[in-house]
């Protein structure tokens, strides 16, 4: 009786915790617009016309959550697994560039064949990526998230030289990629002008089901949640956590390559530039963090982050307020929902058994190459 | 020696400052037990807020302790994620990356419209070190900074190893539960663990911005927090290893600067590499002499043969400033897969939150 009631109370905890947040972050938000002297009412206003008041913006709001959320679904699937590695902004990178490069060869092909090749190719440079970290992680023992941090600098210098150089288009020496043909442009829903609302939000329902489906359907996700959970029973019960590691830090590599292709070929500019990551990589943490490692819920807070940034943008147009609020308020997001984590566990634990004692180390029971 | 010269290594030693007083800051954090994966945010403060304190006072030294105190704000919040709140310390280090670009942009943007700009240290050459043929240049003709870096440096070698508190810091990283049993505060050095970082990383901000440039951009620490903290961890969370790790990260970066402008790639730069992975060979194989061969060794053979190749040839290689901006990280991945293993003598408890038992 008493389980169930604290059973339902943690449920309620659940649901109000994001929205406790976003209250936070709101009044967070007020307050820093009115230090720089713009009054809150009007930027609300600016806000709300520049996300989700005209279709244009609407469509834009939708299509930019795309890119976070498949970074989300792929920071899911590897922490489920155990692992924590942080390298999307370079396998974003790493597909955007793969992509760009099939899409760029395939001026002749119909958009029918174009278009998932794009897509694939993304998946394909995301996931070679990642690859490396899997590698230097299981074969070399090399943190997974150090790696991948460097790994993320490693990319942004070769996309950097790679727009400069063989990957350059011929149009005035601007350093970015040619234009992309017509024909490998993901589909758009054509009433709303200017490709704004990409066909490609289909993705957000479609993938957030299938792995919800495979985490908790298939034999896979099932190795992937016991090598998260306990690595030594897993190993007991026959599963391999160095393979399911593998296997998941590439998935999240996927993902990760998805999202660039995304960010080209369903984006506001066709070519690849500088800088077209635009921070998606690691926002997209964010994403799965505010959404609880929930991949549906995951869906939600991309449309709330790619709010905050596409409303950053119109804010700064519109009266002048600096477009990286988006950062403080997404940094400040994760704060918040880390801090309220703990408050809702503390209630839980009150309310059910007193808190669990510290391990006591005896033998070192984690093996050098595992996460430290 | 062509590229190699005074001025190369002089180069090598304003690079490193930084990036090895927020390493070195890290690695007191890491032995306690806390991984600050938010070195490049808290930089990022100590950056903007020594630019902020400089433009308020006009004093460099109080721009310092400007930058100091914002790393310390920013080392207190993640004393309170990690310590109170017990939160994953790699996401709460994340969350402060974000929260270090944003709040400073946010804030320069706002605050200084128009960029500001001031003169940044001096040179000072210190009597009679700055006599001795080479060192002299490279190491006691610098600013002030770099000697307080040294300072901190051989201080915290020092604390770590020969005074109590460096053995208490070094058993709440290992083994809390057995610290905490023997009188050592287990919450009170984790904090001071954080908070010596946040102030290292602080400063070390403050000297990418008024200190070696005396100006402010968006995001202008450009990855040395993640520099520091990989050579923390290819250092084997050791004092001596973490001196190479800076050393190989600096030299790389120092020689990026001098090739940029050059157009071929000089062959003393082949000769280089020929020796550093000969010595690195040598010495691994003098600690194992009779382990089977391994595949780094391996490769590291392929690599002298390839470079003496080079060395020899001499053939017009010119590689584009982007990779060469590319190569300290490159060179620290590899640096780490070759390490492999044997360099994970972490501390046992890093990362692992502390909860006392009868609570």
């Amino acid at each position: 009786m008493n389980a169930l009631r604290g059973r339902g109370r943690a449920d309620l905890a659940r649901i109000l915790t994001p929205i406790a947040v976003l209250a936070v972050t709101i009044v967070a938000a007020a307050a820093l617009v009115l230090a720089i002297g713009v009054s809150p009412a009007a930027a609300g206003a600016a806000f709300w016309q520049g996300t989700f008041g005209t279709p244009v913006n609407f469509g834009t709001t939708l299509t930019q959550a795309v890119p976070l959320l498949l970074v989300a679904l792929g920071w899911i699937i590897t922490t489920k697994a155990g692992r924590l590695h942080v390298g999307f902004p370079g396998q974003i990178i790493a597909g955007g560039t793969v992509a760009t490069t099939v899409g760029l060869l395939c001026g002749d092909v119909p958009p029918i064949v174009a278009v998932p090749l794009t897509a694939l190719a993304g998946i394909v440079g995301g996931a070679l990526w990642a690859a490396i970290t899997a590698w230097l992680w299981a074969v070399r023992g090399v943190l997974e998230i150090v790696s991948s941090l460097l790994l993320n600098l490693v990319a942004v210098q070769v996309a950097t030289w790679l727009i400069r150089g063989p990957l350059r288009g011929s149009l005035d020496g601007q350093p970015q990629s040619a234009t992309f043909p017509m024909s490998t442009l993901w589909p758009a829903v054509p009433g709303i002008p200017g490709h704004a609302l990409s066909f490609d939000i289909v993705l957000m329902p479609v993938c957030a089901v299938l792995l919800v489906l495979m985490l908790a359907r298939t034999r896979f996700g099932f190795d992937v949640r016991a090598s998260g959970g306990n690595e030594t029973a897993a190993r007991w019960s026959g599963i391999d956590p160095k393979k399911t590691g593998v296997v998941a830090i590439l998935i999240s590599g996927g993902f990760a390559g998805l999202a660039g292709a995304a960010l080209l070929f369903a984006g506001s500019a066709p070519w690849m530039s500088d800088g077209f990551e635009a921070g998606v990589g690691f926002n997209g943490i964010a994403v799965a963090l505010l959404a609880r490692n929930s991949p549906v819920g995951a869906i939600l807070a991309a449309i709330v982050f790619s709010s905050l940034n596409v409303g950053g943008t119109a804010l700064q147009a519109k009266l002048d307020v600096p477009s990286s609020l988006a950062a403080v308020l997404q940094g400040a997001v994760i704060v918040l929902v880390l801090l309220s984590t703990v408050f809702v566990h503390v209630r839980a634990k009150r309310s059910l058994t007193s808190a669990t004692p510290a391990p006591v180390p005896t033998t070192p029971v984690r093996e050098p190459a595992g996460r430290v | 020696m062509g590229v190699f010269d005074i001025a190369f290594l002089i180069a090598t030693v304003t690079i490193a400052a930084p990036i090895l007083l927020a390493a070195t800051g890290e690695l007191v954090s890491q032995r306690a037990g806390v991984m600050n994966v938010g070195l490049e945010g808290i930089m990022l403060g100590g950056a903007f807020g020594g630019y902020l304190t400089m433009a308020v006072t006009g004093s460099i030294g109080l721009g310092f302790i400007g930058g100091i105190v914002a790393g310390l704000l920013f080392g207190a919040l993640m004393a309170v994620l990690a310590i109170e709140a017990k939160v994953d310390q790699i996401v709460a280090g994340i969350a402060i990356n974000l929260l270090g670009f944003g709040v400073t942009a946010f804030l320069n943007a706002d605050l200084f419209p128009g960029a500001e700009s001031f003169t940044p240290l001096s040179r000072v050459a210190l009597p009679v070190l700055s006599q001795i043929p080479v060192l002299g240049e490279a190491i006691f003709t610098q600013n002030v900074f770099v000697y307080a870096v040294i300072v901190v440096v051989v201080g915290v070698g020092l604390a770590l190893n020969r005074t109590t508190w460096g053995i208490g810091l070094k058993a709440v990283g290992e083994n809390p539960v057995a610290a905490d049993a023997a009188g050592v505060s287990v919450r009170g050095i984790r904090w001071a663990g954080v908070l010596f970082a946040g102030a290292c990383a602080g400063a070390a901000g403050a000297y990418v911005s008024i200190g070696d440039v005396g100006v402010f951009r968006e995001a202008m620490v450009g990855g040395r927090g993640y520099l520091a903290l990989a050579a923390v961890l290819f250092g084997g969370w050791r004092l001596g290893g973490l001196l190479v790790a800076v050393a190989i990260f600096a030299g790389a970066d120092a020689l990026q600067l001098r090739l940029q402008a050059s157009g071929d790639v000089p062959p003393e730069v082949w000769v280089m590499a020929l020796v550093a992975v000969a010595v690195f060979l040598i010495v691994g194989r003098l600690r194992r002499r009779t382990a089977p061969v391994t595949t780094v060794e391996i490769i590291g053979i392929v690599a002298v043969l390839v470079s003496g190749a080079l060395a020899l040839l001499q053939p017009a290689i010119t590689v584009p400033a982007p990779l060469w901006l590319a190569l300290p990280y490159v060179l620290a991945l590899s640096a780490l897969a070759a390490g492999g293993r044997r360099r994970h003598r972490a501390p046992q408890a890093l990362t692992i939150p502390y909860t006392r038992s009868e609570a």
